[in-house]
Parts: structure tokens; sequence; C-alpha cells
């Protein structure tokens, strides 16, 4: 029958780029030498992932770590690992989100390391906290990797066929959600933030419970069964329709709900194109018709890929070139520990980037042919596209006065001619798309191998969703990705992660009839991904929602550098991260940065001195003679800005040699990699801030188990900054403690730092007035 | 009251409310009563109260109407329409001007609760909420609101009203407006430069390029920030005129036992409000009243007396609690018996110097308004009053004068018994009290000078005190070149935030328009 489907997992032991075997628990039923692929499609999963893309991959793999038997069905098996758009993952905001990713054992950044050909750390002159690592791929590698890593995933299955519908149950009465948002879980949530905080309060009453879980989580309409999938004609097969049962299903169809796709003012249905191909892979268009009964509130959104150049078309000389960093800084915390460099490095197999601009020749063809664009769906035909990633024709017609902008030009893989004009995007037709990228320095004989296009495509608002991911209208389903109104692989795969992880432990719990296990969320102060999260389900977004660093309220706290420290542990408690080598490798970091930064601390000179031997500009030149006599730590002078481990240490080694009571090995540091050095470094340098945002967070953890008197009155008097929404929700629900308050979807961190100081002078005033003297008031 | 609110839990806001909203209550009869009716369904409910036809008013014109309930009359009214958003609410607001008597009231009020289901009795301060919700008042005006219906004095009332017209709303906003302005283009630098090429690195000479790295990034933000931070430092140093306007000066009459306190309390609260006999230590605990002197609230405390020892415990409490309102005082009348001068000075400059050296000193860990009930005693804040003139003859002790004399204020001698004296000593505490709330030389009584104070409250203070420290690490950082971008961002992200929240919240959002507006980018 239908032989398009399935590759079956086979343990094949072939991780070559995962120096240690995987420990997995190994699935109940699992039978690893099915032969039969229509088999697959008989068999019952604990959870489906829908999608083969950024999303689809992370969560997938996730649900299937948490030791979910899972499934991934895709329309096209090779497509799954497709980079749709740009040929790059990372950057600023989005680096930080794949270090994450990683520090919980997925796979975007492992994989990128992998397929990776040209290596830069962007903001490298500028603090760490804002430093973002980023990698341009080799397409083929990206996917053949990313493929190869799936096929052989532990407990995965993956399944070629198009999801038609989903299978429901809807019973009529409540049903509750699978992965509840409760008491207890959110306790443990928000008691291992980064801030090391233990949870305070244990003590669960279950009518707090109840009225949580109604405040967070409302009853379900109806419960996932599974999907109804189409597989996929061929030569000699018929399409053929399948029931395919699941506990719990995450859907990561990116542009694919009722996508449509314009060139000019041509518009087709589909998803996206084939790469490098006219032709399109179809749109979903009969999920989008269930999302829409069940009433998830749809939008339209659009976003724009550039032309694709022929590199040999290119007059390189003419542009700037743009070279990778060697050594390059992988994404993996292992890799990096191990100081290991990624396969393409070693191999020096890598491209170089180049830098062009557009003039103002370019900018007169794109007015002149404003009236070619396509007329969209959204935002009364203009479209709804994202603001920081704007098309051409919309930087020039917001920056009249700019005569030229940046283009990137970045190849496409080693085995190549294929360019990417990055910041070209503008779905003229083609002919015109060829007049502008002509008009460009080094571009005036090129040739377009495939027009850029634009997609405009439906998705979830996500304030439909939990912070778990889960629909908060059918129970077992999760959404992730483009779908919730985000773009970006990073950003994708975030989502993945934790819906695939909610998912799957609940979908594993609920199998074997135990209660709902606790979900997997991320603080916004523990991460990106928290802040991603936090922002989509409790403000929703109105356009393709991206990452920056400046969403992040504790952005000195969440660095590239310290994902492992900040999410690691937490990952290995929620049982999504069992890689030994991984766990190894974090309790070494953790002991050598302690390690490091109590010598820091331990070790002072006189300021004179530490001027003396590093240089009176560099240790703070005029501010530091004011205080000639006083004696600084080396923590304190690293502090400074300008100054870095280096020149201290290097002092520090000079005065211990001087010394003569100092035996020879206590003089040199321990050698260490240099992920060490660098979260050192930060860890001093932001010790004051971090210190700030630990206090606003610390008073209200410990507050979190506090009492808030029942008599609060939230009214805009007493808690003049909190918003009309937060006030009316405190109003209904009136939490009985900080923490319940602080589960209340759409409250703020600082809201809830605002709430506990009003609660605490209000107490403090009512201690005063008890302990004050009778006082008369007469007024005269 | 907010019962009401507890407990029903479908309380919508497109609910229609409305209540009375002259003073007095339904149960007294007044000349004129107003009832506002707020919501959609105002409209309908006057349409309701009038014969079937009649047309609403014009829009904020007052018409003449008669009011039937079941086809009985009611009363003849004076009515006014004011479709939202042009009201005060910012909905479709209705207002009824009956006459007050209890029946015509209660009436009315009971006719439109029966007119329409939608519509229920207003919560206390709801229309003033509602205005705030629909954006017709920020979070400044609802204080300033709730200053101008608790306003007992002039300058209280004047303050309230600037504070309403939006004046000092305008001023923080211009100021957050700055600091997002500059946030936004750090932001920029920070998520967007690399691809745009903002401050570029790598030079030969480490000063030229930190030089020219720092204008790269910065560009005229870092003079911006300065002149901004020198704008509220001035507005910081107003000696709380705002705050002491609003609550009250605090005027605190200290001095050994029996030296005439409570007399000269009772004198100035024109009744015996306070136990006065000739037994040293009547008073053990500090009573208060409100004062009006020359158009501003003052509070005045009565102490108990302050002698060097004492083995009464009763009496230890009371000098304690004595010493504790001293160093709250905005302003203290010292006072003491002029037929026990030396005595009374000895104890007198102990107690000064330590009162004025114990300001600031507030030991209370953390409050949440971050500044201390710091008094604003400075050394022309006392005044002293030697009591009992009348039982002195001439001049005998004009000699005497304690050590802290150049601290004083002025000198008075008074007699609570004959009044003596009394009246020049009140003109002069009413100039104190009017310069410590000008800001300026005496007036006669306060005055608008159009440029009131901008902190009108301690939660103000606090806020731009925090913005104007970050401020100042602002400064530093943003000199350091490119490095230490991301500390001076959360400098101005620090300072904007504390500013936001006087007007209302901050968001992440704001600074992303502004950066999205001002810069171009996008790869």
């Amino acid at each position: 029958m239908s032989r398009a489907l399935l590759l079956r997992v086979n343990f094949v032991k072939s991780f070559s780029f995962r120096p240690t075997p995987l420990f997995f628990p190994k699935h109940r039923e699992f039978s690893t030498s099915l032969k039969n692929q229509n088999a697959l499609l008989n068999q019952e999963y604990d959870v489906i992932v829908v999608g083969g893309g950024h999303a689809g991959c992370d969560a997938a793999a996730a649900a299937a770590r948490t030791g979910a038997k899972t499934a991934l069905v895709t329309q096209r098996l090779d497509t799954i690992g497709e980079l749709s758009c740009n040929p790059s993952i990372g950057g600023i905001g989005k680096g930080h989100l794949v270090r994450e990713i990683d520090a919980l054992d997925g796979l975007i950044g492992t994989v990128a390391d992998e397929a990776g050909i040209h290596f830069r750390v962007l903001n490298r002159s500028k603090g760490p906290a804002v430093r973002g690592p980023r990698a341009q791929m080799d397409r083929d590698l990206y996917k053949t990797s990313m493929q190869a890593t799936l096929k052989s995933y532990p407990n995965l299955h993956l399944i070629e066929a198009s999801v038609q519908d989903l299978l429901l149950d809807e019973s009529g009465s409540p049903i509750e959600s699978l992965a509840p948002m409760s008491m207890e879980n959110t306790i443990r949530v928000s008691g291992t933030g980064l801030l090391g905080m233990k949870s305070q309060s244990d003590d669960r009453r279950p009518e707090m419970d109840k009225m949580m879980h109604s405040a967070t989580s409302a009853t379900r309409n109806a419960r996932i069964r599974g999907v109804i999938v189409q597989t996929t004609e061929s030569e000699n097969q018929p399409a053929t329709r399948h029931e395919i049962q699941a506990r719990a299903v995450v859907i990561t169809t990116g542009t694919f709900l009722r996508g449509v796709l314009m060139i000019g003012h041509d518009r087709y249905a589909g998803g996206r194109h084939l790469r490098d191909s006219e032709l399109v892979e179809p749109p979903s268009v009969g999920l989008a018709h269930t999302l829409a009964r069940f009433k998830f509130p749809l939008g339209r959104l659009k976003t724009g890929t550039p032309p694709r150049i022929d590199g040999s078309s290119i007059d390189w000389d003419a542009c700037t070139i743009q070279p990778s960093e060697v050594p390059a800084q992988p994404f993996s915390h292992i890799r990096q520990f191990n100081e290991e460099q990624p396969p393409m490095v070693t191999a020096g197999t890598l491209i170089d980037c180049y830098q062009t601009a557009t003039n103002e020749k370019t900018h007169e063809l794109v007015m002149k042919y404003e009236h070619t664009l396509p007329i969209y769906d959204g935002l009364d035909g203009k479209g709804n596209g994202p603001r920081y990633c704007p098309s051409l024709y919309k930087k020039v017609q917001r920056f009249p006065d700019r005569t030229g902008h940046n283009c990137f030009l970045e190849p496409e893989g080693l085995n190549t001619n294929i360019v990417y004009p990055n910041g070209m995007s503008g779905p003229y037709p083609e002919e015109i798309q060829l007049k502008i990228i002509r008009s460009m320095k080094g571009l005036g004989a090129v040739d377009i191998v495939r027009p850029g296009y634009d997609v405009e495509y439906d998705f979830v608002n996500p304030q439909a969703l939990t912070h778990t991911l889960e629909t908060k209208s059918i129970g077992g389903l999760f959404l992730a990705g483009q779908i919730c109104g985000t773009t970006g692989y990073e950003e994708a795969a975030a989502q993945g992660i934790i819906a695939g992880a909610n998912a799957g432990r609940a979908a594993v719990a609920a199998s074997s009839g135990e209660n709902a296990p606790s979900p997997l969320i991320i603080g916004r102060d523990e991460g990106y991904i928290g802040v991603l999260i936090d922002d989509l389900v409790t403000r929703g977004t109105l356009e393709p929602y991206r990452m920056f660093t400046s969403r992040a309220e504790y952005r000195i706290s969440l660095r590239a550098d310290n994902a492992d420290l900040r999410l690691t542990r937490k990952g290995i408690d929620f049982g999504l991260v069992r890689d030994e080598e991984r766990i190894s490798a974090l309790d070494a970091r953790e002991m050598l940065i302690g390690d490091r930064i109590e010598q820091l601390q331990k070790f002072d000179l006189k300021v004179t001195e530490w001027s003396a031997r590093g240089g009176n500009d560099l240790m703070g030149g005029a501010q530091v003679s004011r205080k000639q006599g006083q004696k600084k730590t080396a923590e304190e002078i690293l502090i400074m800005p300008h100054v870095t481990l280096n020149d201290v240490e290097n002092i520090m080694m000079d005065v211990r040699k001087e010394s003569a009571e100092t035996s020879s090995d206590e003089i040199s540091f321990m050698k260490c990699p240099l992920s060490v050095y660098d979260t050192v470094e930060a860890s001093v340098k932001y010790k004051s801030y971090v210190r700030r945002q630990y206090k606003d967070m610390d008073s209200w953890r410990r507050a979190q188990g506090l009492r808030i008197p029942p008599d609060v009155v939230y009214d805009h008097n007493n808690l003049p900054t909190l918003s009309n929404e937060e006030l009316e929700k405190l109003t209904r629900i009136r939490p009985s403690t900080f923490h319940e308050a602080s589960q209340i979807s759409g409250m703020t961190p600082q809201s809830l730092v605002y709430l506990y100081h009003h609660v605490m002078r209000r107490n403090r005033q009512r201690d005063r007035r008890s302990n004050e003297p009778v006082t008369i008031s007469a007024s005269s | 009251m907010n019962e009401y609110l507890v407990d029903n839990n479908d309380l919508l806001e497109d609910d229609t409310i409305f209540a009375l909203s002259s003073g007095g209550s339904a149960a007294q009869a007044t000349a004129v009563a107003i009832i506002r009716i707020s919501g959609t369904q105002a409209p309908a409910i006057l349409q309701s109260l009038t014969t079937p036809g009649t047309p609403l008013p014009k829009p904020r014109y007052a018409a003449l109407r008669k009011l039937y309930y079941k086809e009985q009359p009611l009363d003849q009214a004076l009515v006014l329409y004011f479709p939202g958003p042009h009201s005060f609410t910012g909905e479709d607001v209705v207002e009824l001007h009956c006459h007050g008597s209890r029946a015509v009231v209660q009436g009315v009020l009971e006719a439109i609760s029966d007119s329409s289901k939608l519509a229920r009795y207003a919560e206390a301060g709801e229309f003033t909420q509602r205005a705030w919700r629909n954006g017709k008042m920020d979070v400044l005006q609802v204080e300033a609101l709730a200053d101008l219906l608790t306003a007992d004095t002039n300058s209280q009332r004047l303050q309230a009203l600037q504070q309403l017209e939006g004046k000092l709303s305008e001023t923080y906003q211009s100021w957050r407006e700055k600091l997002i302005a500059g946030l936004a283009h750090a932001e920029a630098v920070i998520d967007f430069g690399d691809d745009e090429r903002f401050g570029d690195d790598d030079f030969e000479n480490p000063e030229v390029g930190r030089r020219l790295q720092q204008e790269s990034v910065w560009g005229g933000v870092i003079d911006q920030m300065q002149s901004l931070r020198k704008e509220m430092e001035v507005q910081l140093s107003d000696q709380r005129r705002g705050e002491l306007v609003r609550e009250g000066v605090r005027i605190s009459i200290l001095g050994p036992p029996n030296a005439g306190k409570s007399s000269l309390f009772n004198v100035l609260a024109q009744r015996d409000a306070a136990i006065v006999s000739d037994t040293p230590g009547t008073t053990r605990d500090v009573l208060e009243l409100t004062l009006n002197l020359g158009g501003v609230k003052c509070i005045l405390q009565d102490t108990a007396g302050v002698r060097t020892e004492t083995d009464d415990t009763i009496e230890r409490e009371g000098m304690k609690r004595a010493f504790a309102a001293a160093s709250q005082a905005d302003l203290i009348v010292s006072m003491i018996d002029s037929t026990d001068y030396q005595a009374g000075i000895t104890i007198l400059d102990r107690v000064l110097t330590e009162c004025i050296h114990t300001v600031g000193a507030d030991d209370d860990d953390y409050d949440d308004t971050g500044v201390a009930d710091v008094s604003s005693l400075t050394p022309g804040s006392v005044l002293l009053v030697r009591n009992k003139y009348d039982l002195l003859s001439n001049g005998s002790s004009s000699s005497l004068y304690p050590a802290t004399t150049d601290d004083l204020a002025g000198i008075f001698d008074i007699s609570c018994v004959t009044q003596e004296g009394i009246d020049h000593f009140l003109d002069n505490l009413t100039s104190l009290v009017l310069s410590r709330v000008s800001g300026a030389a005496t007036s006669s009584s306060f005055q608008s000078s159009g440029e009131g104070a901008l902190i009108t409250r301690a939660r103000h203070r606090q806020h731009v005190t925090c913005a104007v420290d970050a401020l100042k690490r602002f400064d530093f950082l943003s000199r350091q070149g490119t490095i230490a971008v991301d500390m001076a961002a959360e400098e101005l992200r620090l300072a904007a935030s504390e500013l936001g929240r006087i007007t209302g919240a901050v968001d992440v959002e704001d600074v992303l328009d502004k950066l999205f507006t001002d810069f171009c980018i996008g790869k």
C-alpha cells in the first residue's frame, strides 16, 4: 500500500556528534523490529508532532527524551530540517535562545554546529550579556544532519503523511487539561530559578489548587485523541486516510495554515516553495477549519524571503569581505567545554560572507514599482509583517533620507553557487526583482535563481495557550512555532522544546495512570525561552514576534555564556536532560567557576599597586588614584569596565611568584576552558546588577508564601502602576498569597514586586499604628 | 463598600453605573442633587424617565425635563447629556440636576435602577476609575482628583488643580520620553548594532577608539541625559514643598514640663483640646489637631514635657514620643517657662541638638518609599516661645539665650493666660509656614505662582530619586565605550521604569516603538 511513509527508528548507534550514548528510558512496548510501514500508522502514540520544521524537530526530540513514544508526522520527510528562509542560525537574542535549547539537550544547537560554515559572535565588542553567537549554515548539511539525528533518535518515529484533521473526544462534560498548571507545579517552577532560590512554600491547600487551576487553565471543551492523516500519493500507491491515536498532539505547521504565496500580483495557495524550485508545498486547510471550529482566535500575518542569486555572477571584489571567526564559538555547551571546534572549522571548509548596499538608483526602482507589490489580506491590504525585518520597500518608504541600506551576501552552502542576499526581501514580479538587485554594487550582472516571495498565513493568537503551550480549549493539544505568531527558527525551536517536553511528560503520566506531572515552565528570570513564551501567552502578539535582548528585563543575567548554569539542572529535574556528558560538564563548570571567583575574592592589593602593575589607564586612572591607601580585591578591580580577567590574573601570578612562601603549583591558575573564563568575567562584571535584580526577585519570591490580606483593595489608588487587566483579575481572583498572584496570567514580575511593597508597607503602617500613642484629631 | 466588588464575579466593565454625585446622601435634603449616570445605557435610561418620544438633549447643553416613573411625575430637572468619549468617564454620561429632597432623590435613584437591568449603583471612586481606564486621566491626575476632593485649604486646592490639569504629568511624561529616546538608541545599538554598523571597533589607540565608539553609540544622548538629570535634581531640592502642602506642615510644640505647651495648644485650637493642669507631666501622649494657617494645612502637635531625668516609666515613654514627634516635624515651637528660664534653655539645647541630628537617621529597614520619612527640619525651623510672660518683671530674662540662638527663626514672648503676644506669634508662625511651602520669601497668603511643586507625594520623590541615581551611573558607564553599553542601557531602563511608575506602567513596547520609528533596522 502506501509506501510513501515512514522511516523507522532503528536504534542505530551512529551518534557521529554525540560522544557518549544517550541513556533514555526504554519505552514500554515499543518494538524495534517493525518492518511494515503501515504498522506505524496503526500504532498508538503518546505524542504526535505535526510538522518537521524547527519547532517540530525539537518538539519531537523533547517528547521522545521524556520517554514518550513519539511520532513526527510531516508532508515530506525529505524537507525535515529545511531552512526555508535565511541560511543562518543564532544572532543577538536568537543566539541566546539556541544556547538555552542546547542547555536543555535540544537539537538545534548541535545540528547548527555540525552544519556551520561561517561563525561569528555578534556584538563581540559589547558587554557579554548582549553577545550573540551566530552561524551560517550549509543548507544541505543542516538538513541531512537534522534528519540523521531524528532517524536514529530513541522513542521517535517519522511518518510521511499530511494531517487532515484532529481526532477529538467531545463528550460534552468538562474535560481536564492534560497538563494542568497546578500549585505544586508552579511552586517547583518558580523555586528553581536562576537565582538559586529554593521554593519557600510547600503548604499546598486543595482549595487553592482548585482556584488556581481554574484561573490558569480554563476547562477544556474537548480532548485530543489523535490525528487523521492522508498518506502521500505516489506512482504505485493511491493516497489513503488513516486515524492515528495519540494522547497528545503538538501542531507546528509554521506558515502552512491557509498559506498563500505571493509574487507581484500573483497569488497561489501554499505553505512555502520547495527549495530553489517552482513547486510549492500545499497549505493546511483542514486544520485551519478545525481550529476555527473551536473558536481559536486566528489572525493573519505575512513574511517574506528575498530572491536567491547565482554567486558565479557576483563581482565579489566589489563587495566587502566578512570572514568567519576562527576559532569559532560553537553553540553546544558540551563542544565548548571540550574545546572542540565545529567539524567544518576543523576541516577548514569555511565560507566568506560579503557586504554590499543599496543605493539611490535601487531606491528609485523600489518606489517606482510600488504598484506591482502584492495586496495582502492583513492590515487593509498592507500585510502584517515584522517591523524589525521590513521589506526593502518598507525601509525605503520609511527612511527616505537614507541613501543606502546594508545587504549581506551569504553563500548558502559549500557545494552550491546560490547566495542569499540578506535584507533584500520584496515580492516584486521577478523581472523587477532582477532590476532592483542589479542596481547594486557588485551585483550588476547578477542572475536570479529563484525570485523572492511573500507568504501570508493564519496564526493562532497565543493567548489561547497556557504557559505549557497546551491550548486552553482542547486538552492535550499543543501549539508551537510560527503558528503562534512568532518568526525565526530559534523562536520556533524554543517553543518546540517546551511544548514537546510538556506533551511528552503529560502523556507518559497519563498512559501509566499517574497524576499529571509538573509542567516545565521557564521563568522570565531564567531564560529567553521564558520571556518568549510568557510574552506570547500573556500578551499575545500583533506582528510576527521576534526575540530581542531588549525584551528581557533580566538581560544582564540571561547571557549566552551561562545558559547551562541557568537551565540544565532544571532540564535534569524534568527528565529532559539525560546526557551524562552534559551533566558532568555542568558539574565541572560550576566547580571551576566557583573556584576562580573565590580566588579573585581572596586576593587583594593596594590600589596604587594595582595601578602600578596594570597601568593607570586600565585600572581606572583618575578614579583609583583618589583612594591610594585603600586595598582592593582582584574581584573589585575586575568590575571596572576595561579590565579583563586575564589582566587581573597575570598580576596575581606575578605577585605570587615574587612571594617566596608560595609554592610553585599555587602560582599558576588551573587551566580551564574558555567558557569558564567568559562566565567568571561576566559574573564579576555584572555582579551589582545581578544583585539588584536578585533583590527585586528575591523579595517577592520570599513573599510568595506570604499571605495577602483579604481586605486589600485592588484599585489604582493603592496600586497605581498596575494595569487595568491586572487589577481586574486580582479583584476577581483575590489571591491569598503572592504565589497565587504570580500564577494569574498577565501579571508581570514588576507588578508583583509592586504589590508586594504595597502589602508590606500596609502591614508596617498597621504595626506602627498599633504602637502609636492615641491621638486626638480636631479640626480648627 | 468593596464587598460588592468581591462578591460579584461577573462585575462587568460595561455595566452602566449611577450614583448621587453631589454631597450628602439620599437621606439628607439639599437644594440641588446631581445624579450621574455613565455607560452605554445612560441615554436610554434618561429616555425611559421622560415621556416617550422626548428627544435627548443636545449634547453638553442643559435642558429642562420632567421626569416620570411608572407614569407618576418624579421631578422637574435640569438634564445634561455628554456622549462619549467627550465626557468625564469617556463613556456616555447623563447628569440629572434634581431637587435635593429625600423623596425626589430616592425616587429618581429607584427609577434608574428599575429602568435598566444593566445599571447598578456605582462603587466608590468608580467614575474616576472609568475615566482612568478610558485614558481620560493618568495616575497622577487620579491622585490629584483625590487630593482635590479632600482639600481642606486653599493651598491644597491650588496644588491639586494644577496637578489635575496635567502639568505634572506633562513634565514626567517629557522626562520619560527623553529617557526612552535615549534607551531606544542604546537598544538599537545592542540588538541591531552589528547589522547596521553602529559603533565600529578595532582602533589602534584605545583612547581614541573609546571616544569614537562613545560618539557612535550614544551621539548626543550623554548630554541629553545629563541635562535631564539636572532638571530632576532641581525638582528634588524643593524641600518637600509639594508634600507639605498636601500632607500638612507638621508643627511640634516641645519643651520642659509645665512650660504651658498644652495651654498654647488649646489657645491655637480655640477650645480645650488638651487637659491643662499645674501638675508637671500632665500630657503623656502626643496630641494632634489640624490648623489652617494662611491657607496652608498644618498639623499641630502637643507633646509631653521633656526633662533630663525621670524615674517614671510612663513619663519616660511620653518623652520618647515627644522626641519622635519633634524629629518628624517640619517646624518646632520650643517652649519654655520664662520664670524658670535657665532650666528650660539647658534642656532645649540638648533636645534640639538631638532632634536636628537624628533627622534623616531613620532606622526603618526598608520602606517602600525608599526615602525614610525625612523631616525637613532645618536650623531655621525652630521658634523659641517664652511663656508666662505676664509673670515676669519687665525685661529681666532677655539677656539669656540658648546656645542655639543662631538656629532660631524667632523668639517670642507670650502669655497663654492673658493672650499677650499670641497674635504676633501667630503672624510669624504663619509666614514661616508660608515660606516653607512656597519655597520663596515670606508672602501673606498662599498664591499659585504658576510654578507649584512638581513632587506632591513621597511616592513621586522616591521614584525621581532612583531615576537620578541611575542617571548618575549612566553618566560614568556611557563614557566607557561599547563594552559597557549594556550596563549603561540597564541604568536608562531603570530610570525610565522609575518614572513610568509615577504616571503608569512602563512597557518594553514603548521602547520598541521608538526604536522602530527612529532607526532603520532590519536585515
